[in-house]
């Protein structure tokens, strides 16, 4: 279990932000932090692995006290066993994707398992690559695997998939799902796309300036259990235009575009890039093999 | 042509190089990690000499190194050493005199990698020094270099301070720059334009290694 | 699966069928409110009051308002628990003779009914 408890002052572009959030995560689960930018959900990744110290407060992972203001104690980042991905990979350019995940490897460790992540990320043709060579969904997955090396209890992912095509998003999405099954990881991601949210955790916390302003389990949270239907999605309003006395809105699932008609004061009160829930009755779509 | 003053120059820049490329890393390297409230201080003191006429750094090094005062006679009594007007003094000066142009584009090459490489490394147990050697400078090999070369010719074109602290010993001291104006004062052009040609090839073409290898030249063709 | 019985404004009675379950899904309590959703398009429109068709939920109303389209028409309809818009084709609505101040009988199957808690 992660229990955090952290204050800090944050200058940000829009001038201070006092963040005070509480914060507890389950061991195994998979949690994510949503809200907009700038409320602090990187600032409290950043202070769980140690890269940022609070000001006060404190941090304890499955009863170990990784930070106590008050007793003084600050874990190093090199001594809080975290496997961290950050949004822009941090891949050594120096090294080639074997090479990188190595330098991960503690003193001592069995290097048996460079092979396995490889295998497993199916990096194996790639391993001689500089990370410059690689595609962005190549790239996550070295950052992945390099984060796996030492064996962490928990995985912190800061936004992994923002900078990929929304195909290879899909993929990884899956990925990280069987990672964090496999790897048996507490793994906390900051995510805006609430497909993903919904897709791969648990719970979400809702951050707003610097405190919780919502929790819950990812499909209540979202709104997506609050209908008796059952037949229903999460997407992207693309498209709304009109037809006949109907509107006709095209909605972004995953990666099919599906269309859903709407009366006139519906598509009044949507707009283009909306989220929304798209859902009908168990009972009324046709189901055929292909 | 006497040789002596020439090779007592590249002696000179390659002792200074070396010196400087040692100490100038951890300085760099805190310089461009620190959030600490002395750092500008710091920074103003290693771009001094950028500004300061070479005498005035000279003048008070010579005050400094002197016997008749407290730091010299200390160095001179304990650990039996005498800058000024030796070898060992011009080294000492041109460290510091050459200090920015290595600590500068160390520290702006530190600057520019992004802070996750660090911190990546951090998360996965590593110490900074770790980092540092295996992350860090293998990533900033053109403003090592840079650092390097322009570290190197600077001392090679240094003049007041080391005429300040160094004299003008034969074999000591007598470094190029100062053989020049010694021949100069002489009348003796044809030998002064001799130093001074070599100097200003030797110095142009390290220049322009460092334009064409950051230019990525070497990028393309070496490594 | 469960078919639920839900009096809408105190007077008409709408039956929905449902894959959940009391169990499955604790909203549905008696005396427990909850919302009655139908998309436009399944709403049917008769001008006979006592038609003999398997249709569960219908309310009595009177068109208020009919915009005519190429293909399909939308009707708005006064009924006691207010404004229920009606879309079906234009065809059917000429037909029909469907214009203003109509009375008319709105029908709605009982699969088509989605319930929110």
């Amino acid at each position: 279990m992660i229990n955090l408890n952290l204050k800090k002052t944050l200058g940000s572009a829009g001038g201070k932000m006092d963040l005070d959030l509480q914060l507890i995560v389950e061991k195994g689960q998979f949690v994510t932090l949503f809200g907009e930018s700038g409320a602090g959900k990187t600032s409290t990744l950043r202070m769980l692995s140690g890269l940022l110290k609070p000001d006060s407060g404190t941090i304890e992972v499955g009863g170990t006290t990784w930070f106590d203001s008050c007793k003084n104690i600050d874990l190093k980042p090199q001594q809080r066993k975290v496997g961290y991905v950050f949004q822009d990979y941090a891949l050594f350019p120096n090294m080639n994707v074997r090479q990188n995940l190595e330098y991960a490897l503690r003193k001592g460790q069995d290097k048996t398992i460079i092979g396995e992540l490889l295998q497993f990320a199916e990096l194996g043709p790639l391993e001689q690559r500089k990370p410059e060579t690689l595609s962005g969904g190549q790239k996550q997955r070295v950052a992945l695997a390099r984060a796996l090396v030492q064996r962490p209890e928990i995985l912190i992912l800061d936004e992994p998939l923002s900078a990929l095509d929304l195909k290879m998003r899909i993929k990884l999405q899956e990925y990280l799902l069987q990672v964090h099954k496999k790897f048996k990881l507490t793994t906390i991601l900051v995510s805006h796309d609430i497909g993903e949210i919904v897709k791969l955790s648990d719970k979400v916390f809702e951050l707003q300036n610097g405190r919780v302003i919502k929790k819950g389990a990812a499909a209540d949270f979202f709104g997506l259990n609050k209908t008796s239907a059952k037949f229903r999605f999460s997407g992207e309003i693309l498209k709304i235009h009109r037809e006949d006395v109907l509107y006709v809105i095209s909605v972004l699932i995953g990666n099919d575009i599906i269309k859903v008609v709407a009366d006139r004061t519906e598509a009044d009160e949507f707009k283009i890039g909306d989220q929304v829930l798209v859902a009908s009755k168990a009972f009324n779509p046709i189901i055929q093999k292909i | 042509m006497d040789w002596q003053p020439l090779m007592l120059t590249f002696k000179l820049a390659v002792v200074t190089t070396v010196i400087l490329f040692v100490i100038s890393i951890p300085i760099a390297s805190w310089l461009s990690s620190t959030k600490s409230k002395i750092r500008p201080v710091l920074e103003t003191l290693v771009s001094m000499p950028l500004v300061l006429p070479p005498t005035v750094l000279g003048f008070y090094m010579l005050l400094a190194f002197s016997p008749e005062n407290a730091f010299g006679s200390w160095l001179d009594e304990w650990l039996g050493i005498r800058l000024i007007f030796s070898f060992g003094g011009l080294v000492v000066a041109s460290v510091i005199y050459s200090l920015p142009f290595m600590v500068q584009p160390i520290q702006a090459g530190l600057s520019s990698l992004p802070s996750t490489l660090k911190e990546a490394s951090f998360t996965m147990g590593k110490s900074y020094t770790t980092t540092l050697l295996k992350i860090l400078l293998p990533n900033i090999k053109p403003s090592l270099l840079t650092g390097i070369v322009l570290s190197f010719a600077h001392t090679v074109g240094e003049f007041g301070v080391v005429l300040m602290i160094g004299g003008n010993m034969p074999g000591k001291t007598k470094v190029a720059s100062i053989a020049i104006y010694d021949e100069v004062e002489a009348l003796n052009y044809a030998a002064a334009n001799s130093y001074s040609l070599i100097l200003f090839s030797v110095t142009f073409i390290i220049l322009l290694l460092v334009y064409l290898t950051n230019g990525g030249f070497f990028k393309r063709y070496g490594q | 699966m469960s078919v639920v019985s839900v009096q809408v404004d105190g007077n008409v009675e709408f039956i929905s069928v449902l894959l959940d379950t009391p169990e499955s899904a604790p909203y549905l309590k008696k005396d427990r409110s909850v919302k009655v959703l139908f998309k436009e398009m399944e709403v049917a429109v008769t001008t006979q009051k006592d038609l003999d068709i398997s249709i569960e939920n219908r309310i009595a109303g009177k068109i208020v308002d009919v915009e005519k389209g190429v293909l399909l028409s939308r009707l708005t309809i006064e009924t006691k628990i207010g404004q229920i818009i009606a879309i079906l084709s234009t065809l059917s609505a000429g037909q029909m003779g469907l214009a203003e101040k109509m009375n008319v009988m709105i029908m709605v199957k009982m699969n088509e009914i989605i319930l929110a808690p």
